[in-house]
């Protein structure tokens, strides 16, 4: 039953890991894997002419241009994680956070995807497979802990245990999609698309939490007394994933779009230190509504202006459902060199557990906001080969509890003049973190 | 020969048919533009290029479309032709021409922002300088009294204005002025365009907190004999304010010409509920809105007639009675860059706390003008609280300090909360305490004033306030005071003689009197003599005198004079403001603002609530001050020109500190894209005494250098030095520990430096991208920094670098970004040196420095 209970409290606040550590409770989930789109801002809700914007509007499968297509995509994130504690001045006011464990990790993502155009007089039909990267499970973490001796001598203490927290995994989706174009040509609607798709999801992921005592602690203390902390959670997913979306084009210079993903159902088979894990877990529902402005500039412009509505209620009762905003800018420098520009700004949720005043645990939602800053440019390889390479830059900061509370290593041997104790939210980390995206995709058109 | 007449005059007549033939193709659609001998793709790009590019305005143009090559514009030349098109109509044309103005005054911000809407309105849409009154032409920006007496002087010698030539020669405008106006007038009556325009705005900032800001929301909620050091008993840490919504402004501005207005502002402070998560009663009470209807009649001559009901801004004479505004601004002489509108005026500014709602009606004409307003709203304030927090009552109505023009605005759900949080570590000692739409105010004023001659005006100004649930009670003795604002009694030595100026405060009842208003009188005037301007106000707050005699009750009094020349302008002001003149809608000149130098200012940490700091933080009223002060601007040849430069010399009446603070700036330019700057500052600050106490000395010189690049890129590198001489600062030269003040004291030198670079790069007209970095070492010392539009303080020693993108996306859309990183020390790398108590444990951290992001995002649709 204890186990039962430990197993439970770390699917709520412990279940997945991804590549940020704050993604531990839905994995990272990758909205968007294309490189133009990315340049701006995420937005190709309506007018994403590349093929991996499928995966933000099906309906975007309808602008493929050419018969035959086909795309490849290779993606990079940096994310630049700090965790730091208070720190106060003499009297006792709180004045800045001392960055007390700093880690930089990157990982790559690959995509691919193809389709096939059939055009019939004001009207073509589509049709694509594709394959990419849907949630993100890796993390790496590392954190000295260091004592007393010797830092009143202005030298580093040694360092007595060494915390590490090693995620690897992905859920990747394999995604059918159709899609139909008909040209209307009439003064308010010149055309409209549909698009469909259905994806298979697939994926596992691997989460191992430790802590090792070094050998200066070990001669300090009774190895017998020191034992390392090692425990496994290894979980493997299957389960379907299906989108709709449209898009009108109004005029010449205004088109309109909108998607929706229903609430997505995993199914989880694995085990915690050897209890089996059976469960369901969920992606959560979707709107994203779009508009394109295409209004007449010295360089020819794309203006993309979005709002998502994500009900991330889905996944957990406690969460909110979240709003982000988008826009997008495509310049063409010169008639022909692309110049994107975006902004997003997204939010996210996290738990958090706290004691109340009747000592009870009680666990609440905050909301994290996320600032993202895009650019990004192309370049025609060949006649039908295109090149696409963005970058995103986005940063936040939250506060959290300690990930190893320092009581663990309160050993009267190890210590000079300091018993170490918990820290609850009374002095919680706080927890800042940049992200540095790069997006490569090549196209090749028929 | 009469074969070549008979043929020409022949092909004269067969011409048109011919020209029937070709194709335009400004108007050709794509079935026309396929007739061509070109591919379809071609005739597409044609195509794309006028609907997504621009009209063409010659053949040539072809060239610019990259699937249209040389040969087939020799093949297209005979057979197409280029009629005169432009989508855009008369307003989008205006817009296109001065929107660089526009682009100008919206990044003004603090005091300034409202004002700069009613000029974009004029802007827009200019009037009649040959009906303007002298009110309404001095008005606009720049124009000084003496170009409004000058225009208005030719207009009574029977001549019109009718066109820029002739008003750069009415004799005695000047240069700068006409410039100035030229933009905003028309000359002749022209058949008016009725029009609806319409203004939307939004702003997305998320910048950090300032460093006194965070200052007061990071200062520790407990009693001040214990040790505990939890972040959460902060304010800072208890509403997590490191990580808060960020600041969001949705501005709606609709109007018919001139004639009727509306407008609708919702401004979301950093940390609080967005327009979306605020309930829909809390939307309508902290948004601003106003409805204004305005005519131009023939009552008594040109008169000029406003209605406004929902948020107005009144400001007349010198801003020593009226001038509502929850921003300070430093040196506001009324003159050039710091001009007011007098008047009535919509009001869709970020001011809040001394907003006006209600209602007003202004008559204006050649021979008066006359306001009447009314104002009726609840106002945040610092209330009484008692040990449970609940709001003191006495006499049947709440007991209040002051007004609050909070950093952030707490709820009242909130700040109880966590009041009561703190409170069980504090005990009792949280005796005031910020709420929200706490007191009834009605306001009743107005304004009136008569102008015999051409340039003068003489007037007076009233307001009285009635707080109906409320009385305002300072205590008048230094020890009750102590009592009320000091948490500890160990610190009362703290509170000094410039404290007095909290004593000053008003009360609405004390040991003299009871009663509900505040009242302000005031009188005001301006004369023009030749060249040279003379303005003044005089004002007093009744308090224990008669409310019409003069000199009875505390006073303030402005002077001031403006000599105008062809290439120098010179500004005297002279004022002196009574310690106990208290009225917070006052916005006169003044060097500082309210409370400065105080323990509000320096002792947070002191206080029984350290919020109230921002009564400090955010004052626009004026420090007593008394003093001279002496400006000018002079191009003494075509290359050299004296900047603004000042010279100012003041007595604070609180302490009776003198100081004189000189600043300026000496331009050179060689070549018109050069410019070389030597800037210099020097101020003292001392007493009037043999002891010579407190003497500190501040020297810096800038130098900078600028210049532009081909098309109209510009680069700027800029260096400053400064040295300050300060009293003995003990917190800086000695131990914290306890007995560790044991160095002799004495006068401090300490010195800072500041380069920076700057870069404009425009990569079309319609997108431009600026950037800077800025790398300083403050030692103590403070630098402030202007980035693009806003202003940054720097303390300690750091790196700074921004970004910002400028893009005229369409004739009606317009965005700006801007990213900014600061990298910087705080002082708590120094307090953490001193702590070196070996007995102590001392942990080591990685860094103490500080990274600080900041977003700002700017949306205009106009249209």
């Amino acid at each position: 039953m204890k186990k039962l209970i430990t197993i439970t409290i770390l699917l709520i606040i412990g279940q997945l890991f991804s590549y940020s550590l704050l993604e531990r409770n839905n994995g990272n989930i990758i909205w968007n894997n294309d490189a133009r789109s990315a340049g701006m801002g995420n937005t190709g809700i309506v007018g994403g002419f590349r093929l991996f914007d499928t995966n933000l509007n099906p309906a975007n499968i309808s602008l493929q241009k050419g018969k035959f297509g086909t795309q490849i995509g290779v993606n990079l994130v940096q994310d630049n994680e700090s965790r730091s504690l208070p720190i106060f001045n003499f009297f006792d006011s709180y004045t800045a956070d001392a960055t007390y464990s700093s880690n930089i990790n990157i990982y790559d993502h690959y995509s691919f995807a193809s389709f096939y155009k059939f055009s019939l007089k004001n009207m073509n039909i589509s049709t694509a497979l594709s394959y990419r990267p849907l949630v993100d499970y890796n993390t790496n973490y590392v954190e000295e802990v260091r004592n007393d001796d010797s830092s009143n001598l202005g030298a580093y203490p040694p360092i007595i245990a060494k915390n590490y927290i090693d995620g690897s995994g992905l859920l990747s989706q394999i995604s059918f999609t159709n899609g139909l174009n008909y040209d209307l040509n009439k003064k308010y609607l010149k055309s409209f698309t549909f698009g469909f798709s259905a994806s298979y999801l697939t994926g596992s992921s691997k989460d191992i939490r430790r802590i090792e005592w070094t050998d200066a602690a070990l001669a300090l203390v009774n190895p017998d007394t020191l034992l390392n902390s090692y425990h496994k959670m290894k979980k493997d997913y299957t389960g379907y994933k299906f989108d709709l979306g449209l898009t009108a084009k109004i005029s010449d210079r205004f088109s309109f779009g909108l998607s929706f993903t229903p609430k997505t159902t995993l199914s989880v088979d694995g085990n915690f230190d050897g209890a089996e894990i059976n469960d369901d877990e969920y992606l959560p529902s979707r709107i994203n509504l779009g508009i394109q402005y295409l209004p007449r500039n010295i360089m020819k412009t794309v203006f993309n202006a979005e709002i998502n509505f994500t009900n991330w209620s889905d996944v957990n009762s406690k969460y909110n459902n979240t709003v982000s905003y988008a826009i997008g800018l495509e310049h063409l420098l010169y008639y022909s060199l692309p110049l994107r520009l975006g902004f997003r700004y997204d939010t996210v949720n996290y738990l958090s557990t706290y004691t109340n005043s009747d000592n009870e645990s009680v666990t609440s939602n905050d909301e994290i906001n996320i600032p993202t800053f895009t650019a990004g440019t192309g370049f025609k390889l060949m006649k039908n080969m295109n090149l696409d390479l963005s970058v995103q830059y986005s940063n936040r900061s939250y506060d959290a509890l300690d990930l190893f509370p320092d009581g663990y290593y309160n050993h009267a041997n190890l210590w000079n003049y300091i018993q170490p104790t918990n820290r609850g939210w009374e002095n919680p980390d706080t927890v800042t973190e940049n992200f540095v995206k790069l997006f490569t995709s090549i196209t090749y058109k028929w | 020969m009469r074969k070549f007449v008979i043929y020409f005059f022949f092909s004269l007549i067969l011409l048109p048919l011919f020209a029937t033939n070709l194709i335009d193709l400004n108007k050709a659609g794509m079935k026309d533009l396929q007739k061509l001998p070109i591919t379809e793709k071609q005739a597409q790009a044609i195509y794309d290029y006028r609907t997504y590019n621009s009209f063409f305005s010659s053949i040539y143009d072809l060239r610019k479309i990259p699937e249209i090559n040389q040969s087939t514009l020799n093949k297209l030349k005979p057979l197409v032709i280029v009629s005169h098109f432009n989508d855009l109509d008369d307003v989008a044309q205006r817009r296109k021409q001065i929107y660089y103005l526009i682009e100008r005054l919206g990044s003004s911000e603090g005091f300034q922002e409202g004002v700069s809407d009613i000029w974009e309105d004029y802007l827009m849409t200019p009037r009649n300088v040959n009906k303007m009154s002298f009110a309404n032409l001095l008005n606009m920006p720049n124009v000084s009294p003496i170009d409004a007496a000058a225009i208005l002087k030719k207009r009574a010698l029977g001549e019109n204005i009718s066109n820029y030539r002739d008003l750069r020669k009415t004799p005695g405008i000047s240069h700068y002025g006409a410039t100035n106006l030229k933009n905003y007038v028309y000359y002749h009556e022209k058949n008016k365009a009725n029009r609806l325009y319409m203004d939307y705005q939004f702003k997305f900032i998320n910048n950090p907190y300032g460093e006194d800001q965070e200052g007061m929301f990071k200062e520790m909620m407990h009693d001040q004999n214990a040790t505990v050091q939890h972040k959460n008993l902060t304010y800072w840490g208890y509403f997590d304010m490191g990580h808060t919504q960020p600041e969001l402004i949705n501005k709606l501005r609709i109007r018919y010409n001139n004639q009727i207005k509306f407008g609708f502002l919702n401004y979301t402070r950093k940390g609080e509920k967005s327009l979306f998560e605020s309930d829909s009663k809390d939307v309508l009470k902290d948004s601003k809105y106003f409805l204004n209807y305005q005519s131009e009649t023939k009552i008594l001559g040109n008169d000029q007639l406003k209605f406004y009901t929902g948020n107005f801004r009144a400001a007349f004479g010198e801003g020593l009675v009226l001038e509502n505004s929850d921003f300070f601004s430093a040196r506001k002489t009324g003159y050039g860059f710091s001009k007011r509108i007098s008047g009535v005026t919509a009001d869709l500014s970020r001011t809040d706390e001394y907003a006006l709602r209600g209602g007003a009606v202004q008559w204006n004409n050649k021979y008066f003008s006359s306001s009447l307003l009314y104002s009726s709203d609840k106002k945040d304030a610092f209330v009484y609280l008692d040990e449970n927090g609940n709001p003191i009552k006495d006499d049947g109505k709440y007991k209040v300090f002051s007004y609050a023009t909070s950093t952030r605005r707490f709820t009242d759900d909130e700040i109880t909360k966590a009041e009561d949080f703190f409170r069980n570590e504090m005990g009792g000692t949280i005796k005031l305490g910020p709420r929200k739409n706490f007191i009834d105010e009605k306001i009743l004023g107005g304004h009136f004033s008569v102008s015999p001659f051409i340039g003068t005006n003489l007037g007076m100004t009233f307001y009285n306030a009635i707080y109906d649930n409320a009385y305002f009670e300072v205590p008048d003795n230094q020890t009750d005071l102590c009592d009320l604002l000091i948490r500890d009694q160990s610190n009362y030595n703290k509170f000094k003689i410039n404290d007095t100026e909290l004593m000053n405060l008003y009360s609405t009842k004390n040991s003299d009197y009871k009663r509900d208003y505040r009242r302000v009188i005031g009188y005001n005037w301006k004369t023009v003599l030749n060249n040279t301007s003379f303005s003044g106000e005089y004002a007093e707050l009744s308090v224990n005198g008669s409310d019409f005699k003069i000199g009875d009750d505390p006073k303030a009094l402005i002077l001031s004079s403006y000599s105008q020349f062809e290439n120098l302008y010179l500004v005297t002001l002279y004022r002196d403001y009574d310690l106990d003149f208290d009225n917070p809608y006052s916005n006169a000149f003044s060097e500082h603002h309210r409370f400065d130098d105080t323990l509000l200012d320096k002792y947070a940490h002191t206080l029984t609530n350290p919020l109230i700091e921002d009564d400090y933080i955010n004052s626009s009223q004026a420090q007593a001050e008394k003093g001279i002060y002496v400006e000018t601007r002079y191009k003494f040849s075509k290359y050299f020109t004296l900047n603004k430069t000042y010279l100012d010399i003041w007595e604070r009446k609180s302490d009776h500190r003198y100081t004189t603070r000189f600043q300026g700036e000496l331009d050179f330019r060689p070549i018109y894209q050069l410019s070389l700057r030597l800037k210099y500052k020097n101020q003292v600050n001392r007493y009037n005494d043999d002891a010579d106490r407190s003497v500190s000395k501040t020297n810096e010189t800038t130098c900078k250098v600028r210049t532009y690049l081909s098309n109209r890129d510009m680069i700027s590198l800029e260096y400053r030095y400064l040295s300050v001489w300060f009293p003995p600062y003990p917190y800086l030269t000695n131990n914290p520990n306890p007995n560790g003040d044991n160095i002799a004291e004495a006068t401090t030198l300490t010195h800072g430096d500041y380069v920076s670079a700057d870069y404009t790069h425009n990569f079309t007209e319609n997108l431009k991208l600026q950037g800077g970095l800025i790398l300083w070492y403050g030692n103590g010392i403070s630098h402030w920094d202007w980035e693009d539009i806003e202003i940054d303080f720097l303390g300690e020693q750091g790196v700074k670098y921004w970004f910002s993108v400028h893009d005229k996306i369409s004739n009606n859309l317009y965005l700006t970004l801007k990213y900014k990183v600061k990298n910087y020390k705080t002082k708590e790398l120094e307090f953490r040196n001193w702590s070196n108590n070996t007995t102590d444990p001392i942990y080591v951290y990685k860094n103490v420095n500080r990274n600080d992001t900041a977003v700002r995002l700017q949306l205009d649709w106009k249209f």
